[in-house]
């Protein structure tokens, strides 16, 4: 019963009231029908309530499919398909049928026709030119159920936000009386889960040293072993800084006159380790907003471009729950374990406990009314009665604490005393929203997480953490591998002493050793951005050139340490990145000592 | 230049007769509009029962019941009706006389419910103008839902008839006003003094319970657990209260206890310490 049912009742009683007190006959005969009416619209709605909703069957095809173990793509569209099927069909209410669209989706595509309502525009104003133009905007996961000639079926596009999991939950009906009196909302289960595997890019420029097709058989089966310097040659190109010498091709250079270098095969596969840091820094903000999307992307483009090439890469995927190694792996199918590996790996572990707040409250009050309606429903959600606090605002919070620890008591099967607990304590009660937030696909932003977890707590157990995965990498590696850290090291300046023992062991081990370090702009900082200022700048840009500027100063430090220990660095991750990681690939496959000047 | 350079598609061509996307917007504009006048002419004969009320209180009500309308608020529009009931009708208190004021009931009903289910009311009679001036309906399957209309129309004005003839055949059985001294004369002579209206109050109370009954027997699963668990907690909540207290008075203790421990053992382990 809406708030115009119980206004229209209200109304009619007091009419019928003072009809019959002062003896007015059409008053209360007025006010009489008018209750008799709406108790009428009640019975019709409860029926289609009671025959109508159970007879509904819905189903979701994705990309055409309903196997929830097909994989999907971060960054790539996908078809959604909702076919229904409605058993009885009772004409007088309409039904609203919304999928509830899962936060690592984004809605795209041009039928997305709401208009956002204008806020010049008065209420009354609105209303009238709604009278006059009664177009239909809805949102395209949204439909209404009508009569027996609209379609069985619907579609819409969403763009997949990240890498990690898509996990659709199910409908929301909405049955409202034509009249809007009467509503009720249910949900209805549809789950399905799909794996996201991370997007990755050709970055280009990276190929094979291994020819396709050679005229010339070999002879025997035993190849020498060593890197970028095989037997095998592969073409004669410019002699280029950091060469070896011995590779010099003198007659012909002294036919063309120019230093020509003699390329050879490399018959030692040069692999490569990516260690990813997936700590809860890196895992704050919305899906395809983190650090770790930008990681994931860097890893699986390099994968690619690796695997293309015919080298293995292996991997060790590190956050607080511990560390994974992935062995090394080439080919199609090493490359598919490597992503659906990066894949689980961007899921969202339990987040780190928060203090209870009042947006935590409004969050779980939403999610609630979504996704269980029915259990925040005062006739079977019944609060004990209670005389302290007094003032209304203070109770109507109490009420509902006592309401959420109900539902929360019955999603998770706790017992009574739990249940208490849950009222009184205020930790137990945000550990428990924030468990079922964060399961409910919700990514890691304020209040799920507090904003004080974009910064480091821990740095120096971070950085032991990834000293001892570069230690691992070294432990597995052959010789000349290339190890590449992703982690978001710009804030750990301070404490890198506990990193750099590692990296020098790794370098002196002749592995080559790079840093990816993602940027929360997503842009390589630059001073340029200032020295182009204008008096137009919003406060949001000068915001973002500060960002940009604390950045460069902490990139500056960070380059310098590494380059002392013989690492290279780059940050934000792009496609420079993506260069540089196979430029250094290239360099030990070919036996330089330097790179061809690639953007770092 | 030939003649199909100057051609305009939203211009209708003597070979096409079809209506333009314009000229159907128009059409729709003055369905709306002629609708309207309708609305205002039936709460003008709502509102102009008597002269009882000044001009002023008159057009107030009627840009009440008008907003009300157009706002889709229909208990808005209830209310100025009654209220101008109020000021012009008459004390008579004789319920017999009810049926007179049947086709005013059924008028004012009429708009109330036309401002409830404004869209679907206006959307019906628009396409029913359209189709009448040769546009055809507003949708491509305006066709299809014309049945599907006229049906639930149907329902609807009998569902209003019976809601006031329900009201009026309670209203003269039931003995209130002036008819309750001669039912009260009746009965006497007759020897029967029980007050019929009694009988319709059963009749209101097991409805009530009959509709609450339905509405507790729709419960899901997991309603029923929560609605045990929340019976469950009410029933011992000081108890359960005073564990929970107890409880979290003796982890504070603890962790107080443990917080006073771990400096003393640091401070042991390093005095250990060469």
């Amino acid at each position: 019963m809406t708030f115009r049912a119980q206004a229209f009742a209200i109304a009619g009683m007091i009419g019928l009231c003072i009809g019959l007190t002062r003896g007015q006959t059409v008053l209360s005969l007025l006010s009489l029908s008018s209750l008799f009416w709406l108790f009428a619209e009640w019975l019709i709605f409860y029926l289609q309530m009671r025959y109508q909703i159970p007879s509904l069957h819905l189903e979701r095809l994705v990309n055409s499919e309903q196997d929830s173990n097909r994989s999907l793509w971060a960054e790539r569209t996908i078809d959604v398909q909702i076919r229904w099927r409605q058993g009885l069909r009772l004409h007088g209410a309409t039904l609203d049928v919304l999928d509830v669209v899962p936060e690592n989706l984004e809605i795209v595509g041009p039928e997305i026709n709401a208009a956002p309502r204008e806020p010049s525009r008065s209420w009354l104003i609105a209303n009238l030119l709604q009278f006059f133009d009664n177009t239909d905007n809805r949102i395209p996961h949204q439909r209404k159920l009508g009569g027996g000639n609209s379609p069985t079926e619907w579609r819409y596009h969403a763009r997949v936000r990240s890498a990690g999991n898509v996990a659709f939950s199910g409908f929301r009906l909405t049955l409202e009386s034509t009249n809007g009196l009467f509503r009720h909302v249910e949900f209805v289960k549809c789950e399905q889960s799909f794996r996201a595997l991370p997007s990755f890019v050709d970055a280009g420029g990276y190929r094979s040293l291994i020819k396709k097709s050679n005229i010339i058989p070999r002879h025997g089966i035993h190849r020498l072993h060593r890197s970028g310097m095989g037997s095998e040659l592969l073409e004669l190109r410019e002699y280029m800084p950091g060469d070896p010498f011995k590779s010099i091709a003198w007659k012909v250079s002294a036919k063309r006159d120019q230093w020509m270098t003699r390329q050879y095969e490399s018959e030692v596969p040069a692999r490569v380790q990516l260690i990813v840091d997936g700590s809860s820094v890196s895992r704050v903000g919305g899906f395809g907003a983190r650090l770790l999307d930008q990681m994931t992307f860097v890893a699986a483009s390099v994968g690619r471009m690796a695997i293309n090439a015919g080298d293995p890469v292996g991997g060790m995927l590190c956050d607080e729950r511990g560390v994974r190694r992935l062995t090394p792996m080439s080919g199609e199918k090493g490359f598919q374990i490597f992503l659906r590996a990066l894949a689980d790996f961007s899921v969202n572990p339990s987040p780190p406990p928060c203090a209870l707040s009042q947006r935590l409250i409004d969050a779980v009050c939403g999610l609630l009314s979504q996704r269980y309606p029915e259990l925040l429903d005062f006739k079977v959600n019944q609060v004990p009665f209670f005389l302290f606090p007094i003032l209304p605002s203070s109770r109507g919070r109490r009420r509902l604490r006592f309401q959420i620890a109900g539902a929360l008591s019955e999603i998770y099967g706790l017992s009574t005393q739990e249940q208490v607990a849950l009222v009184h304590n205020d930790q137990a009660i945000a550990g428990r929203i924030q468990d079922l937030l964060n399961r409910s696909g919700i990514p890691w932003v304020a209040p799920v997480v507090a904003s004080s977890e974009s910064r480091d707590r821990e740095p120096i157990g971070r950085m032991n953490q990834l000293a001892e995965s570069i230690l691992s990498a070294v432990g597995h590696a052959r010789d000349n591998e290339v190890i590449v850290v992703m982690s978001d090291l710009l804030n750990c300046v301070g404490v890198l002493e506990f990193l750099l023992p590692a990296v020098k062991i790794a370098v002196a081990k002749h592995h080559r050793v790079s840093f990816v370090c993602p940027t929360t702009t997503f842009q390589r900082p630059s001073r340029r951005i200032a020295s182009r200022f204008s008096a137009n700048w919003s406060a949001i840009d000068l915001l973002l050139v500060a960002e940009q500027s604390r950045l460069q100063i902490q990139a500056e430090q960070l380059h310098r340490e590494l380059q002392r220990c013989g690492a290279s660095l780059t940050l934000s991750g792009e496609k420079n990145a993506i260069c540089m990681i196979m430029s250094e690939l290239d360099l030990v496959k070919t036996g330089r000592s330097r790179s061809q000047g690639a953007l770092r | 230049m030939s003649a199909n350079d100057n051609f305009d598609p939203a211009t209708p061509t003597m070979g096409s007769l079809q209506p333009t996307v314009q000229q159907k917007k128009m059409f729709r504009m003055v369905g709306s509009l002629l609708q309207l006048l309708l609305v205002a002419l039936c709460i003008e004969m709502l509102l102009g029962i008597s002269d009882g009320l000044g001009i002023l209180l008159r057009l107030f009500l009627f840009a009440v019941v008008m907003t009300g309308i157009v706002v889709r608020i229909g208990w808005l529009s209830l209310i100025a009706i009654q209220f101008s009931l109020f000021i012009q009708e008459p004390r008579r208190g004789q319920f017999d006389q009810v049926p007179s004021g049947l086709f005013w009931c059924i008028v004012a009903m009429l708009t109330i419910v036309a401002a409830m289910k404004l869209p679907h009311v206006h959307r019906a009679l628009t396409d029913t103008f359209l189709r009448a001036a040769g546009m055809g309906g507003s949708g491509k399957d305006s066709q299809r839902t014309r049945p599907f209309a006229i049906l639930s129309l149907s329902l609807h004005a009998l569902q209003l008839l019976l809601a006031v003839v329900l009201a009026i055949v309670i209203l003269i059985k039931i003995p209130i006003g002036r008819q309750s001294g001669r039912w009260l004369q009746s009965s006497i002579e007759t020897g029967q003094a029980f007050w019929p209206g009694t009988l319709w109050l059963v009749t209101i109370v097991a409805l009530f319970v009959l509709a609450r009954e339905l509405a507790w027997r729709k419960i899901e699963g997991s309603q029923a657990s929560l609605y045990l668990r929340s019976v469950r907690l009410i029933a011992n909540y000081r108890d359960l209260i005073r564990f929970e207290r107890e409880r979290s008075k003796q982890n504070r203790n603890e962790s107080a206890k443990a917080q006073i421990e771990t400096p003393q053992a640091a401070t042991r382990l390093a005095n250990k310490r060469p």
